[in-house]
């Protein structure tokens, strides 16, 4: 299982970090919700459950249970993770009322798409 | 009475440095004047106990309730600082309000009083990582008060030189510090002193040993970074007295003092501090022989004398310490009053270049002026019946004592040459008096007009001179006990070598006086100085192309400069020689079911990128977030599946409508070589953070504070639910924060957004269906969500799950029936219901401080303590973080809409 979420991991961040740097406002948005998944999936998946634990609730379950720590910290940053996002829209949203473009301004001009 | 005294050597500086800055201009000098005397009332009320107390150290901890500590040293070394720092501070910010008048504006005695509590926050610090805090704040209020108000260009350019120097001293001493906390396991000065044995047997001390030398050694303004002192003299003459002669240059020698009792066995301490020590001292004493401006002799004079000091420190090592303090007090004193003399000669005459000072030598027509100079002058050529002879008798005898055999004449032939070039300086500020020339009055102002205030406060500070040249062994005894000083006047005591090196270092030093004119015209100057100036130019020019050439590029260049960071980490892991184990690829209950979200991601990745209409792209968005949730699903956590899911949903719907406005996305404009890096190096940080996750998940936690904080759910949070338990309870404090974001991101948006125009709103569409199901929807949804919340904290669910389902019910609501609805709901007051929402949280965790708990300890009442839906405290915080996310969604749903307000 570790395997497949390292891969999923490597595509998440990849097209991620892609997206993140165009010049273009909308795929950087995109961008940033693939990362924020793949970041999710690291930090989760550098603590695996061992074999047959249960959820980290008392008293249901395998007496094993996963760590409860990474999951805490996930919730919120899931959260967050989408609170930032919106905010960068809303950026993008007075960018383009503004300037009437969705491109970032600083990007060589060439390479604004 | 620990406790309020060091509130009085840190705290109060600091509080009127603030309070400096907002009363008028002309009560400031007053309000400071408060400072340095609190600091010296701390020190006369913390000096019997330091002296009494146990030898090394007495440690205060700050607000040990709270856990916080905070070690400080109440020892003599420190308490005596306190003294200099308070005393000598009185002195010269009562001269300051004299001498600079107007000029003197509330930013100049802020930083003074800054200065102030940094410095005595130096001497007091026994932790460290403090210790380095307060350094830093000398330094940056030295940088600021040589740069003064930044309008003369050779004050900027000696405040950039000085800031330099000292910082990369800085970071040497924290780069040493940081080390030292790996080496010896200890961050404090008390504890490093106690393992002094095994810490200087360990051959890995040396090098954290060094670095911290070399951060002392650059404040103390020592060879080879002796040539910032002079530089820093483009300051007002009262803050060269103050920082750059009697307390911030020695706050080297404090750190050497205070590393000594670890580190003075050190193989290292003896060669290094004595070949640094005394080379600063010919060559700093050569250069003050040479200059002409009285300050720059100065400043180099005081470089000698440290040097002189340094020099000292090494060579007495750990057992023969009895006297340091007589030589830092010595020298704090007397060159404290010799800046302060020469400030009130440029005053009065206009100038402080020798070649137009001695020629006239006006000052013999002022007897008191002259008799101070004379004292002053005789305390820096060492000369016998003042406190000077009796610290050049101590550094000559430490020399004798400790070097024995063939070491002995080449060192002690320096150290005379050193004593001997000092002393030709002191000849040539005395010469400054005597002859037959009247002064010319067309330069300065009559003597008269110049507040006497100038002169009164040079002769308090060089009364002590005169006290210690007649009893020499009562001072030394009260400042530190065992003292090597034999009674009687300071005048010598035996026909000794002592007495032979002291002469000789008179005979020299005639000689060089005699000969200083011709000395000063010999053409090579050691060509530091300049050296550094043009290192400080090239610094400064360099920063700025650096930064430029970072940020070319726009956002992709900086980016791609911060992920490249993540790779480095990467790389250095993998470098470590005990590999990491490799993981077993298939660890995990669902291995065979794995694939199944793989493939949802590896589809919505590739439709994200690959799909031309915007809609399909956001989509694949969507797929990807649960075949995420999936994987949470197989990583055993619940509470992350519901989140994931419901933020999914949601996003869906707020990123859409976001995207209405905007443009279609069109197709890639990035360059085709632009596009192969761009993909090249995210294909490289993908990479490297899924061999991340492979080493992760193959080595164990090193610290199962999750599996504590699992066993502590139900006995000590009342919940089931850990994850829950640890969101409000174990480190609710973290949630505080996080719903903080939330709210600060929601009144983000309504800045950027709130004002602007956008495009009319997307009409709702004409369904009755849509609209019957949400509203039915709505309140089934708030019953869901109550029990969600209520349920959270021993099953999946909570507050941010809660309110996210709410969330999503009034996005469909608001999809059906159009934008007014969700205004409609927070009555256009959506910052105050996030404002509400925090004070919620706020009050649910506070509740246990009227119980006299600690903050965010949760208690239950009802009717079962063990079992069942019942009120808690919980309850209250959860219901905050719900209000925060419904209010957070409802703002962002309500400015994309938004046709002006928000």
């Amino acid at each position: 299982m570790i395997a497949f979420a390292a891969a999923c991991v490597v595509l998440l961040v990849s097209a991620g970090m892609y997206l993140l740097l165009s010049g273009n406002l909308q795929r950087v948005v995109f961008g940033f919700l693939l990362l924020s998944n793949g970041i999710n999936l690291v930090v989760l998946a550098g603590t695996p459950p061992a074999p047959g634990a249960g959820a980290p609730v008392v008293g249901e379950g395998p007496p094993a249970v996963a760590d409860p720590l990474p999951q805490a910290f996930l919730l919120t940053a899931i959260v967050i993770g989408l609170a930032s996002a919106l905010f960068l829209l809303a950026l993008a949203v007075r960018n383009h009322r503004q300037t009437g473009s969705d491109r970032l301004a600083g990007a060589p001009p060439r390479d604004r798409g | 009475m620990l406790l309020p005294a060091l509130a009085a050597a840190i705290a109060v500086p600091l509080a009127l440095a603030a309070l400096a800055l907002v009363v008028p201009a002309r009560w400031s000098g007053w309000i400071a004047l408060a400072g340095p005397a609190s600091i010296a009332a701390a020190g006369f009320a913390l000096w019997p106990d330091a002296v009494a107390g146990p030898g090394y150290p007495v440690v205060a901890r700050w607000v040990p309730a709270l856990g916080v500590e905070v070690g400080l040293a109440v020892d003599r070394l420190g308490v005596f600082f306190l003294l200099v720092i308070g005393l000598v501070g009185l002195a010269v910010f009562q001269y300051a309000r004299i001498y600079l008048g107007t000029e003197a504006t509330r930013g100049f005695w802020s930083l003074m009083l800054l200065f102030a509590a940094s410095m005595s926050g130096v001497v007091l610090a026994d932790d460290l990582v403090l210790f380095y805090l307060f350094w830093e704040g000398t330094t940056v209020a030295s940088a600021l008060l040589i740069g003064g108000n930044g309008r003369r260009p050779e004050a900027r350019r000696g405040a950039v030189q000085a800031f330099l120097v000292t910082e990369l001293g800085g970071l040497c001493l924290l780069a040493g510090i940081v080390l030292l906390g790996q080496v010896a396991g200890a961050n404090e000065f008390s504890t490093l002193a106690a393992r002094s044995r095994e810490l200087t047997a360990d051959p890995r001390h040396v090098a954290p040993l060094a670095l911290v030398l070399v951060g002392a050694l650059a404040k103390s303004a020592q060879f080879p970074f002796h040539f910032w002192l002079p530089g820093a003299m483009a300051a007002t003459t009262p803050v060269s007295a103050y920082l750059h002669s009697a307390t911030m240059v020695q706050a080297g020698l404090v750190l050497v003092a205070r590393i000594l009792p670890a580190f003075g066995d050190s193989p290292l301490w003896l060669p290094l501090l004595a070949t640094v020590g005394l080379l600063t001292f010919v060559v700093a004493g050569w250069s003050a022989v040479r200059s002409w401006d009285l300050k720059e002799l100065l400043a180099y004079g005081t470089a000698a004398y440290l040097g002189m000091a340094t020099a000292y420190y090494g060579l007495v090592g750990r057992e023969g310490r009895h006297d340091d303090l007589l030589l830092v007090a010595n020298h704090a004193l007397y060159k404290a009053a010799l800046f302060l003399l020469v400030g009130w000669i440029e005053k009065v005459t206009g100038t402080r270049d020798l070649r137009t000072l001695t020629p006239e030598r006006w000052v013999q027509h002022v007897p008191v002026g002259a008799a101070l100079f004379a004292v002053g002058a005789l305390a820096m050529g060492g000369v016998p019946l003042v406190l000077g002879f009796a610290a050049k008798e101590l550094f000559l005898e430490s020399l004798l004592h400790r070097l024995g055999g063939t070491a002995l004449w080449p060192v002690a032939a320096v150290a005379v040459l050193g004593s001997a070039l000092t002393f030709a300086a002191a000849l040539k500020f005395a010469n400054v008096f005597f002859g037959p020339e009247p002064p010319p009055l067309e330069r300065g102002r009559p003597r008269w007009e110049v507040s006497t205030w100038l002169v009164i406060v040079p002769a308090l500070l060089l009364v002590p001179q005169l006290l210690g040249g007649l009893a020499p062994r009562r001072l030394a005894e009260w400042l530190q006990p065992g003292t090597a000083l034999p009674p009687g006047p300071a005048i010598w005591h035996h026909l000794d070598l002592l007495l032979a090196l002291g002469l000789a270092s008179y005979a020299v030093g005639a000689l060089v006086f005699v000969a200083w004119q011709p000395i000063a015209r010999f053409p090579p100057r050691l060509g530091l100085r300049d050296l550094a100036q043009g290192i400080a130019g090239a610094f400064l020019r360099w920063t700025p192309r650096l930064g430029a050439a970072a940020q070319a590029g726009g956002h992709p260049r900086y980016l791609i400069l911060v992920a490249a960071f993540v790779l480095l980490v990467a790389l250095a892991a993998a470098w470590v020689p005990a590999a990491l184990p490799w993981p077993s690829l298939t660890a995990g209950s669902e291995a065979g079911l794995a694939w199944v979200p793989t493939l949802l991601v590896a589809a919505g990745v590739t439709g994200a990128l690959r799909l031309p209409a915007r809609v399909s792209k956001v989509m694949s968005l969507g797929l990807v977030g649960f075949g995420v949730a999936l994987f949470y699903a197989l990583f055993r956590a619940p509470d992350l599946v519901l989140t994931q899911v419901l933020v999914e949903a949601l996003s869906l719907v707020l990123v859409l409508l976001a995207l209405a406005e905007l443009p279609q996305v069109g197709v890639e404009h990035r360059r085709p070589a632009t596009r192969l890096l761009h993909g090249a190096f995210a294909l490289a940080v993908g990479l490297s953070l899924g061999a991340i996750t492979l080493a992760a998940a193959g080595v164990p936690a090193p610290d199962p504070a999750g599996a504590r904080e699992f066993a502590a759910a139900l006995p000590e949070g009342h919940g089931r639910n850990a994850v829950n338990v640890i969101l409000v309870d174990f480190r609710g404090a973290d949630t505080l924060g996080e719903i903080a974001v939330l709210a600060i991101s929601a009144l983000g948006a309504l800045l950027v957004l709130g004002g602007t125009t956008g495009h009319p709103p997307p009409r709702p569409p004409d369904s009755p269906i849509l609209r019957k199901v949400a509203r039915g929807l709505l309140p089934g949804a708030l019953v869901f969500a109550l029990y969600l919340l209520v349920r959270g904290h021993d099953a999946p669910g909570g507050g941010f799950i809660a309110g996210l389902v709410i969330s999503l019910a009034f996005a469909l609501e608001g999809i059906a029936m159009g934008a007014a609805i969700g205004r409609r709901r927070f009555r256009g007051r959506s910052s105050g219901a996030l404002a509400l929402g925090l004070a919620l949280a706020i009050a649910g965790a506070s509740l246990a401080l009227v119980r006299g708990e600690p903050f965010f300890t949760h208690f239950r009442g009802g009717p079962s303590l063990t079992d069942g839906p019942v009120f808690a405290t919980t309850l209250l915080f959860e219901a905050g973080v719900l209000l925060v996310v419904v209010a957070t969604t409802s703002v962002f749903a309500s400015v994309f809409r938004s046709r002006g307000k928000g």
